[in-house]
């Protein structure tokens, strides 16, 4: 995956944008949503390649609203992850950009805030403030917190 | 400094004020606590935009931000005007001794009480947020 370092994929929930670095990025799917986004335990299973990898609700994670426009054709990213793969549901994608269009964004707060949390860093991207993400501290999150 | 708004009438220590600012575009992140309306970014890095008072408050409906100097940055304090610096003979301090015991006093400015704020002490309540805890409705304007 050579070709996307350097490169950030751009999603949103709702109305909030994160930002995630492409090596992570597997695939981007698009799945019938209505099963998969039921509830995370036992945690939904997505089909990929010759098996099934778990399905991370990112909403559930960050403390978002569900979605009540939600349709039933859901975009996921399947994520390379340390104990295999998995994916989560997306809103929308928005792109993959390469690392001169972010500016990172200082934000002391967040490293006053008690741990351990999704993430920890933001950045600007079009004048955005995105929720930098990182693939395997998700993985690990969403297991830990 | 004294300014109001939807929150309340407001007074602060010049030395806390680093800068008056047209209110900057207000950006929504997730697992912030409460007493956060949103984001901010000025001078190029995100600040806390500070609800004073009840948690669904609308201090995004603010047209100016007050940038405060804290102890580990800066925050962002909504104001509905370019906030006042009353000569120091034009104000009542009755009974303000040290900062401990300053907390929920009032000053008074044309007979109208301003609650004095201590920047401090409200942003070291942020840092005990756990977000594990059950979701308040205040953050998520999403």
């Amino acid at each position: 995956m050579s070709c996307s370092t350097g490169m950030s994929l751009v999603f949103r929930l709702g109305d909030v944008g994160f930002s995630l670095a492409a090596e992570d990025l597997l695939e981007i799917r698009e799945e019938d949503s209505r099963e998969l986004f039921a509830a995370d335990v036992p945690p939904a299973m997505l089909p990929f390649r010759d098996g099934e990898i778990p399905v991370v609700n990112l909403r559930r994670l960050f403390r978002l609203p569900d979605n009540p426009r939600r349709e039933v054709s859901g975009k996921y990213l399947v994520l390379a992850g340390a104990r295999g793969n998995w994916a989560a549901p997306v809103d929308r994608v928005l792109g993959v950009y390469p690392s001169s269009a972010f500016t990172r964004c200082p934000a002391p707060l967040l490293s006053h805030l008690p741990g351990p949390r999704p993430y920890g860093d933001v950045e600007l991207w079009r004048d955005e403030l995105l929720v930098r993400c990182d693939a395997l501290w998700l993985e690990q999150c969403r297991r830990g917190i | 400094m004294l300014f109001r708004n939807r929150d309340g009438a407001f007074a602060l220590p010049l030395a806390d004020v680093l800068a008056v600012v047209p209110l900057p575009k207000i950006r929504f992140l997730p697992l912030l606590p409460p007493e956060v309306a949103g984001m901010v970014v000025h001078d190029g890095e995100a600040l806390p935009l500070l609800r004073l008072a009840a948690q669904d408050s609308s201090a995004t409906a603010s047209a100016f931000a007050v940038i405060c100097a804290v102890s580990w940055g800066r925050v962002a304090l909504p104001a509905d005007a370019v906030p006042r610096v009353p000569a120091p003979e034009r104000f009542e301090t009755p009974g303000l001794s040290t900062a401990d015991e300053n907390a929920g006093r009032h000053v008074l400015y044309d007979q109208a009480p301003y609650l004095l704020l201590d920047i401090e002490r409200i942003v070291a309540e942020l840092s005990r947020w756990d977000f594990r805890q059950p979701s308040p409705s205040g953050n998520q304007e999403v």
